[in-house]
């Protein structure tokens, strides 16, 4: 005798709670997720003798002098290869601000003729916008300035 | 009319009523000996809600760092925003809040600063900076300035991490 094969194949899944699990887990992802994400900018200081050890090796250095009114000097040290309009230069602030651009642009040009050029001091003056130094040191480190440091007042 | 007369009739394609039914929706026709009543029913398709919901919870998790270290910031700073930062890794952390200073959210005098970071030195030998963006560097200089004398080999600012480019 023939076996019976009538029974069907398909079949139902339940997809409430599926659902369930779901909403508990996109609410709970929602609550805990954190969207702004807080990183730190390393600072390379010397310690020590390690200044007084670079400087003997006379490594091409560039100075960024902040003043209270937005204006910075861009000072290119130990750097002989480079013209004297490149070695010492002064960007204008705008409104009191430092002109990032125009500091990006700088040191652009300078790193395009200093390839060596891997060290970068800011100097800023005591009225200097916080926020304004550390998008100038973050030029730098976009310009391939690996080691960025910062003068104390 | 008795109720038992009644009959209902799934997914019924008589011509009268094809043109209502989609795929979505299925028509139920309630049959009475005397009335023909159209009952429309429109399930929600779950499939659709449950592929959204997949979408999302991978999403989230995906945008979700784990197991990365956070920084309490208060709702009153902005912290300054830098495309080449690194990831946060915890040390001593001083703030500096409304001209007042906190050493790992202990609240610091000034001219303490020095010692109590030299003595907390053997915790962690970095330090991280956190202030707001609008302060003027003369407030960061003394936070700066204790750490690098007190031995600190890594000085850091806490800052908003942004996009390249």
């Amino acid at each position: 005798m023939k076996a019976s094969s009538n029974k069907s194949l398909d079949f139902e899944i339940n997809l409430l709670p599926v659902i369930s699990v779901l909403a508990v887990c996109i609410s709970f992802l929602l609550l805990t997720t954190v969207w702004v994400q807080i990183g730190t900018f390393d600072l390379s200081q010397a310690l020590g003798t390690e200044g007084a050890a670079d400087a003997q090796a006379k490594k091409p250095t560039l100075w960024l002098t902040l003043s209270n009114n937005g204006d910075v000097q861009v000072v290119v040290k130990n750097a002989p290869a480079l013209n004297d309009r490149l070695q010492l230069n002064q960007v204008r602030g705008t409104q009191s601000r430092v002109s990032v651009s125009n500091i990006a642009d700088l040191i652009e040009k300078i790193k395009a003729k200093v390839p060596e050029l891997n060290t970068g001091l800011v100097i800023p003056a005591a009225q200097s916008s916080y926020e304004d130094l550390v998008k100038v040191m973050d030029q730098m480190k976009k310009n391939n300035i690996a080691e960025v440091g910062i003068a104390p007042l | 009319m008795a109720l038992n007369d009644n009959k209902i009739i799934d997914n019924v394609k008589s011509p009268a009523f094809s043109g209502a039914q989609s795929a979505t929706t299925s028509t139920r026709v309630l049959v009475t000996t005397n009335i023909v009543t159209k009952v429309l029913s429109s399930p929600v398709t779950l499939t659709s809600l449950v592929d959204c919901f997949t979408i999302l919870v991978v999403y989230l998790l995906v945008a979700t760092h784990m197991g990365s270290e956070q920084l309490d910031v208060s709702k009153d700073m902005q912290l300054p925003a830098a495309a080449h930062s690194t990831e946060l890794k915890l040390g001593n952390i001083v703030r500096i809040e409304n001209d007042k200073y906190f050493l790992n959210d202990k609240k610091i005098n000034v001219d303490e600063l020095f010692d109590a970071l030299k003595a907390s030195l053997s915790n962690s030998d970095s330090v991280i900076i956190q202030a707001d963006k609008k302060v003027d560097y003369s407030k960061v200089n003394p936070a700066v300035l204790s750490a690098l004398q007190a031995g600190f080999k890594q000085v850091k600012f806490a800052v908003l991490q942004e996009d390249e480019g």
